[in-house]
């Protein structure tokens, strides 16, 4: 039971860490830092991304 | 080579929605901060506490984390199956759990296929009443493959 209860104070407190540090980091306000807004950019588009191993931008009409 | 990568435009569904995969992958590193302390206490009862501190004063955890690196979902993964790996007392359970967590570790990054090969190895020559004497060279060889398929992030 305190093994629980000591795992669950873990988790709510790294929770709860993380939050605090994104929130601080603008992370959470601002979806520009986010590694897959611009999936989600090329989708509002219309457009399926297509890219190389190297991440460098290939084609959007693959598809 | 051209990768589609299928988990990542799935993930991407759900970015328009503010805050939403941030407070997701938060979730998600907190299990991994989790599991580093449950795995580390099989090892010794102090570094049950030292790991998530370890972790959690981490630049590349804490940055990884806060910008979604699809990194965070794969040892999200892999921990837990490294748990439940080195918790194996004999029978399927844990074998099920293990090839489960890493299948679906396999979507997110493909490198993670090839931790099936050391696991493999581990259920075939180790029997479950001698875990306890081989727990540290296993950690130590599991870190190793972590390093070695992912270790152009770190």
């Amino acid at each position: 039971m305190r093994k629980h209860l000591g795992e669950a104070a873990l988790f709510a407190g790294s929770v709860i860490f993380l939050s605090l540090v994104a929130f601080h980091y603008g992370a959470v306000l601002s979806p520009d830092t986010w590694s897959y807004s611009v999936y989600a950019q090329e989708l509002r588009e219309g457009r399926l991304p297509v890219y190389s191993h190297d991440g460098s931008f290939l084609s959007t009409e693959f598809f | 080579m051209i990768v589609p990568k299928p988990f990542q435009i799935l993930l991407s569904l759900i970015a328009p929605v503010p805050w939403l995969l941030t407070f997701l992958y938060i979730i998600i590193g907190s299990v991994i901060v989790l599991f580093s302390s449950r795995i580390a206490g099989l090892l010794h009862s102090q570094a049950a506490l030292l790991a998530p501190l370890l972790l959690l004063f981490n630049n590349e955890f804490i940055l990884a984390t806060i910008t979604a690196g699809s990194i965070i979902v794969l040892i999200g993964l892999v921990f837990p199956a490294l748990y439940y790996l080195l918790t194996w007392q004999g029978g399927k359970k844990n074998i099920i759990i293990v090839s489960l967590l890493l299948l679906v570790a396999g979507l997110t990054r493909p490198e993670a296929w090839l931790l099936v090969f050391p696991v493999a190895l581990f259920f075939i020559t180790h029997h479950p009443a001698k875990i306890k004497a081989n727990l540290l060279p296993l950690a130590l060889l599991h870190a190793a493959s972590i390093l070695a398929v992912c270790g152009e992030n770190t």
